[in-house]
């Protein structure tokens, strides 16, 4: 989806092609192996350290996202589906590497209609008739 | 309110001084006192009106009619004037918009049958009769944003509202129809009375033409229930929109202690 926003030419910090593939190396072992981001640690803060990046706020970044990724497969939200592949973005995740590696839940539009079966009731915190969890202009905000 | 939707609320009201003009805000002694608390105090520069809401004596239940302090500040407020949200952000400049029309809302809504519920099964006040040339089939309007030029049709549309919500205290089942009925679908009903047009900002919410409206809306449900989204569109709201504010003094608290971290 084309961001047509201006605001969205933030931050485009770029890592070097190593420790690109340290990272996708660590998605795969996290995501599909149940391995440990905590093992993997140091290894990227060497090299955040090599490449004068902020080890600080990678791993916050890190653990953020395979946080959310437990409650995603929890609750199979699409919302929080579209947080994690933002979230990957920070994390210097390829965004391809991303839709292969995580799927929606069965597929974007399905996974919208079983969520929205089970959770269709409406609250008193918005004054619309639709609680999806969805936000308007989201695409302005890279999401 | 989460980290997300007070920084949303504070990036609303600088975008709109920056792009749009003079922001008041309308709200409570406690309102005030959680404004007070979070050093947000000078952030409208139309500054904080607590006395409308603190004095007035309206019979409206809150809980069932839980947005009828936006209509109450609403009324206070002279036409032509602009209602927003404080989960709202108006991107750019939209002087040109309003001077296209008389009312001009966010966007429609579906009428759907669960939320806008047919006149027979909305709890009505004692002695309450709806006006037989209400038309029940106009789309209501999603009033997160609502722009209103004419004095008139302003207190038209709010004595309405007013007369189905004063005692009106038969507890719903749900805590939705109610409300959305008084604010949203009858404004449609409304104008469609008036024979005066609502445009709207978007034609449906989801629109990726969208390039003027960042609205929460059913996000803050998910945001007051998880707080790694929290975090991370607090992130983002600010890396996408930091630079229009950097050198606002408000918002620089946020550039530089980045508060949100989870």
């Amino acid at each position: 989806m084309q961001i047509k926003s201006e605001f969205t030419q933030g931050n485009n910090q770029q890592i070097s092609f190593t420790f690109q593939k340290i990272i996708s190396a660590l998605f795969v072992d996290v995501v599909l192996h149940s391995g440990s981001f905590e093992t993997r640690k140091k290894l990227v803060e060497t090299y955040c350290k090599i490449e004068n990046l902020s080890y600080a706020e990678l791993e916050n970044n890190l653990s953020l996202f395979f946080e959310l990724l437990e409650d995603y497969r929890e609750t199979n939200n699409p919302v929080f589906y579209r947080f994690l592949k933002l979230q990957a973005k920070s994390c210097f995740f390829d965004e391809h590497d991303f839709d292969l590696l995580i799927k929606p839940a069965n597929d974007l539009e399905r996974g919208l209609e079983v969520w929205t079966q089970n959770n269709a009731t409406p609250t008193s915190c918005d004054n619309s008739s639709s609680d999806l969890g969805e936000i308007v202009g989201g695409h302005l905000i890279g999401l | 309110m989460t980290d997300a939707e007070i920084l949303t609320m504070v990036i609303s009201a600088l975008l709109w001084q920056k792009y749009n003009g003079s922001i008041k805000l309308y709200t409570d002694n406690r309102g005030y006192e959680f404004i007070k608390e979070h050093d947000l105090l000078s952030l409208w520069d139309g500054g904080i009106d607590t006395k409308v809401l603190e004095d007035n004596s309206y019979p409206i239940d809150p809980q069932i009619f839980w947005a009828a302090g936006k209509l109450i500040a609403l009324e206070a407020q002279t036409a032509p004037c602009v209602m927003l949200d404080t989960d709202l952000i108006i991107t750019r400049p939209i002087n040109e918009i309003l001077e296209s029309s008389a009312i001009i809302a966010l966007h429609p809504e579906v009428i759907n049958p669960e939320v806008y519920l047919k006149p027979s099964l909305l709890k009505q006040p004692k002695g309450y009769k709806f006006p037989d040339y209400y038309n029940w089939e106009v789309q209501p309007s999603n009033t997160a944003f609502l722009y209103i030029k004419d004095e008139l049709f302003k207190t038209y549309y709010l004595n309405e509202s007013k007369k189905f919500m004063f005692k009106n205290t038969e507890k719903p089942q749900e805590l939705i129809s109610q409300m959305v009925f008084a604010e949203q679908r009858l404004l449609s009903i409304c104008a469609d009375h008036m024979k005066s047009p609502i445009n709207y900002l978007l034609t449906n919410p989801f629109s990726i033409s969208n390039n003027n409206v960042i609205h929460l809306w059913g996000l803050k449900k998910i945001l007051r229930e998880n707080d790694k989204i929290n975090a991370i569109l607090s992130k983002q709201l600010i890396k996408t929109l930091g630079e229009e504010l950097s050198s606002n003094s408000h918002f620089q608290r946020y550039l530089k202690n980045q508060p949100f971290d989870s």
